[in-house]
C-alpha cells in the first residue's frame, strides 16, 4: 500500500469518525429537542387532566347507565319473577360475552333445581342434580347477598363436570324464607375494568332491589285479594245474619199463625164430619116426611129439593178447602222447625231421582230432563222425605217457570269437602229485586191459587236443618240455577 | 403509533443488528413520513408493519420472534417512562398493572384522542396474572416481549401462555402469566 492511500484511508476513517460524532451530536440535540417537546406536551396534558379525566368517566358511565337502563327494561313491575330471572341472565350472558349461565332454584329450603342457559340464542335446559352439585349449591348459597363470588374450578370441583371453563362467578338472591336463586356465570376471564365490575355489582344489586320489590308486590296483592276475599265474606255473613234473622222472626210468627189456626181449623174439620153425618139424617128424614105429603104439599118450598142437591158439593168443597189450610198449617210447622224428623244416611242422587219420579208427569210431555248425576256420591246425614220435598220444589218451579220445550238439568258433583247440586232451568228467570224475597215465606210471583208461597220457605229450612246452602243465580228471559251444597261428614 | 416506537425500532435494530440494516429497510419502504422519526409525534400504524414486515423478510426470523425480541429490547425505555409515574414498583405484576395507564397518557401528550390498546387485567392467585388485550393493531407479541423484559428487570421468572388471540380471529388476546 502506498503512502497516497494509506493517507486517503486515514481521511475517510477521520471523515467516518467525524461524521458519526455529527450523527451523536444530531441525536443528543433530536433527544433534547424531544424532551423539551415532551414536557410541553406533559405540560398541555396536564391542563387538560381535568377535562380530559372527566371526558373518560363520562364514556365509561355512559356505559355503565346503557348497561342499567337495559336491565332496567328487563325489570318492569308487570313481568313475573321467571320473566325477570330470564331477562337478567340474558343480559348477563350479553355483558360477559355469551358466557353460559345457570340458574340454580332452592324451594322448601331442601329441593333443588339446576337450569343451563348454554347460549344467547338456546332455551333454559334442566340439568340432573348429583348429591356432590347439591351439596356445594349448598355450600354456595351460605355467601353473602349483594356481591358478585368468584370460585376458580379445578378438576376436583363438582361443577369442573358442567363448566366449560376454570372460573365461575355466582350471585345469592334471597326470594324469600324458603325461596333463593343462585345465578352463576362460566366464565373465560374475569380481565374487566374497576367499572365494568362495579357496573356488575350494582346491576346485582338493582336486580335483586327489584325481584323484592316484585315480591312484595305480590305480597301486597295477594293481602289485598286476601282482604277483599274476607270482606265479601263478611259482607255475605252480614246478609246471611239478616236474612236468617227475618226467617227466624217469620218462623216465629209462622209457629203462632200456625198454632192460632190449627185449634180452630180442627174444629172445624171435626164439626164438617159431624155436619155431613147430620145432614144425611136431616135428607133422610126429609125423605120420609115427604112420603107422607100429598103432591100440594110437596110443592110448597121447590128451593127446598135444590138446598138438598147443593149442600153435600158444598160442605165437601168446605172439606176441601179445610184440608188446604191444614196443609198450610203443616207446611208452616216445617218452616217453623216444629217437626222432628230423624236424619240418617242418604244419597243425594236417590231423593233426586225419587223427586223426579214424582214430578215427571207434569215435566215429560213439554221439557227435556238432562239428568247429569255423578255416581257413587258420598252419602250425607240428613233426612230423606224432606231433601226429597226440596228437590219436588224445585223442579216444579222450574217446570212452572218454562214454557214448552224448556230443558232442566239436574248436576251433582262432589267439590272438595262438598257435594253440590245444581237445579238449572231455561225459564223466564226471576226479576233481581225478586231474588231477594225468594225465601220468605208466603212470597210468591205466581198467579193466585198456583202458589202458596210457602215451597221455598220450606225448602230454605230444610236445607239449613242440614247445615247446606242454597243460592240462585237467574238472567231474565235465560233461566235460573239453584246451587245446594251439602257438607260431606267426616 | 407513537413516534417512540418508532425510534426505539431503529434503535433496535442498531444495536442488534446495524444502522445500515435500519437505513436499508426504511429505504425499501415507502414511508410517508420518509423515515424522519420524532419520539413525541404520532405516526401512521401502517408504517410499523411495513418495517416491521421487511425487517422480518430481511433478517429470515418469524414475525411473532421480531415483535417479542422488540419488546424485550424496548422494556427499559417504557420503564424509564415508567418510574416517573410508579417509582416504588418492584415486581412484574405490578409494574404491567400500571403499564396501561403508562401508555395512555403518553398517547394523550400526543394526542388526547388517539386510539390506544386496552389492557385488563385479572389476578386469580398471587402467582397469576391474566392480561385481556384489545387493540386493532394486533401486537400481542409485542406485549409479550415487554412483560419478558419486565420480568428480566425485576429478576422474576415467567411463564406465558396465550389461550385466545386477536391474530388467530379471537375477540381479544388472552396472556396468562405464571410466576415460577
Amino acid at each position: 500500500m502506498s503512502d497516497q492511500n494509506s493517507k486517503t484511508i486515514d481521511d475517510y476513517k477521520n471523515a467516518v469518525q467525524l461524521l458519526e460524532n455529527a450523527l451523536q451530536r444530531e441525536r443528543n440535540s433530536k433527544k433534547l429537542l424531544e424532551q423539551k417537546l415532551d414536557e410541553k406536551a406533559q405540560q398541555r396534558l396536564d391542563e387538560n387532566k381535568e377535562f380530559l379525566k372527566a371526558y373518560q368517566e363520562a364514556t365509561s358511565r355512559q356505559i355503565q347507565l346503557q348497561f342499567l337502563s337495559m336491565l332496567n327494561q328487563g325489570m318492569i313491575s308487570d313481568r313475573s319473577l321467571k320473566e325477570m330471572f330470564d331477562s337478567y341472565c340474558h343480559n348477563l350472558q350479553q355483558l360477559l360475552e355469551q358466557c353460559p349461565v345457570f340458574l340454580a332454584s332452592l324451594t322448601k329450603q331442601t329441593s333443588w333445581q339446576l337450569q343451563q342457559l348454554p347460549t344467547p340464542s338456546s332455551s333454559w335446559q334442566r340439568i340432573d342434580l348429583t348429591t356432590r352439585l347439591e351439596d356445594e349449591l349448598t355450600h354456595l348459597i351460605s355467601h353473602d347477598q349483594q356481591h358478585w363470588h368468584r370460585q376458580e374450578l379445578n378438576g376436583e370441583d363438582p361443577f369442573s363436570t358442567l363448566f366449560h371453563n376454570s372460573t365461575m362467578l355466582f350471585y345469592v338472591i334471597s326470594i324469600s324464607k324458603s325461596q333463593q336463586r343462585i345465578i352463576l356465570l362460566d366464565i373465560n376471564h374475569y380481565c374487566y375494568s374497576d367499572d365494568f365490575k362495579n357496573t356488575l355489582r350494582v346491576s346485582g344489586q338493582s336486580f335483586t332491589t327489584a325481584i323484592n320489590k316484585r315480591m312484595t308486590e305480590i305480597e301486597l296483592s295477594y293481602n289485598n285479594q286476601k282482604l277483599k276475599h274476607t270482606l265479601s265474606t263478611l259482607k255475605k255473613t252480614q246478609q246471611q245474619l239478616a236474612h236468617n234473622d227475618k226467617m227466624a222472626s217469620l218462623g216465629q210468627l209462622s209457629a203462632g199463625i200456625a198454632h192460632e189456626i190449627n185449634n180452630p181449623i180442627g174444629y172445624v174439620a171435626s164439626n164438617l164430619g159431624v155436619l155431613t153425618d147430620y145432614f144425611e139424617i136431616y135428607k133422610n128424614t126429609l125423605n120420609v116426611l115427604s112420603n107422607s105429603l100429598t103432591d100440594k104439599e110437596q110443592e110448597i118450598d121447590p128451593l127446598l129439593s135444590y138446598a138438598l142437591e147443593d149442600t153435600p158439593p158444598l160442605i165437601e168443597a168446605c172439606k176441601t178447602g179445610v184440608d188446604r189450610v191444614a196443609a198450610i198449617v203443616n207446611s208452616l210447622k216445617t218452616f217453623s222447625r216444629k217437626e222432628q224428623d230423624e236424619f240418617g244416611e242418604v244419597n243425594i242422587n236417590d231423593a233426586i231421582n225419587s223427586a223426579i219420579e214424582i214430578v215427571w208427569n207434569q215435566l215429560k210431555y213439554e221439557h227435556q230432563l238432562n239428568m247429569q248425576l255423578t255416581p257413587k256420591l258420598p252419602v250425607i246425614h240428613g233426612n230423606f222425605g224432606q231433601l226429597q220435598q226440596v228437590f219436588v220444589n224445585l223442579f216444579v218451579n222450574a217446570s212452572h217457570a218454562m214454557s214448552e220445550k224448556g230443558e232442566l238439568t239436574v248436576m251433582s258433583q262432589v267439590i272438595a269437602d262438598e257435594i253440590e247440586i245444581t237445579v238449572s232451568d231455561t225459564g223466564c228467570g226471576i226479576e233481581q229485586k225478586n231474588i231477594k224475597r225468594l225465601f220468605e215465606p208466603f212470597y210468591t210471583t205466581k198467579k193466585e191459587n198456583e202458589g202458596t208461597g210457602l215451597g221455598l220457605s220450606v225448602s230454605y229450612a230444610i236445607i239449613e236443618k242440614h247445615d247446606a246452602n242454597i243460592s240462585v243465580n237467574s238472567a231474565l228471559d235465560k233461566g235460573t240455577t239453584f246451587t245446594l251444597r251439602f257438607p260431606i261428614p267426616d | 403509533m407513537k413516534g417512540a416506537i418508532f425510534t426505539g425500532l431503529a434503535e433496535f435494530v442498531e444495536q442488534e443488528h446495524s444502522l445500515t440494516l435500519w437505513l436499508e429497510v426504511v429505504d425499501s419502504c415507502t414511508l410517508a413520513s420518509k423515515g424522519e422519526y420524532l419520539t413525541t409525534e404520532i405516526y401512521d400504524d401502517e408504517e410499523f408493519f411495513m418495517l416491521a414486515h421487511a425487517l422480518s423478510e430481511k433478517l429470515a426470523t418469524p414475525a411473532p420472534d421480531l415483535y417479542r425480541g422488540f419488546g424485550v429490547y424496548f422494556f427499559p425505555t417504557l420503564m424509564g417512562i415508567a418510574t416517573k409515574y410508579a417509582s416504588h414498583v418492584e415486581d412484574v405484576f405490578d409494574f404491567i398493572i400500571i403499564v396501561d395507564s403508562v401508555i395512555h397518557t403518553e398517547v394523550q401528550k400526543a394526542d388526547p384522542l388517539a386510539y390506544t390498546p386496552t389492557l385488563l387485567y385479572d389476578r386469580p392467585d398471587d402467582n397469576t396474572l391474566v392480561v385481556r388485550y384489545l387493540s386493532k393493531r394486533k401486537m400481542c407479541h409485542f406485549a409479550e416481549g415487554l412483560i419478558l423484559g419486565a420480568a428480566k428487570h425485576f429478576n422474576q421468572k415467567v411463564e406465558l401462555s396465550q389461550s385466545q388471540c386477536l391474530l388467530k380471529g379471537d375477540d381479544h388476546c388472552l396472556i396468562r402469566i405464571q410466576k415460577r
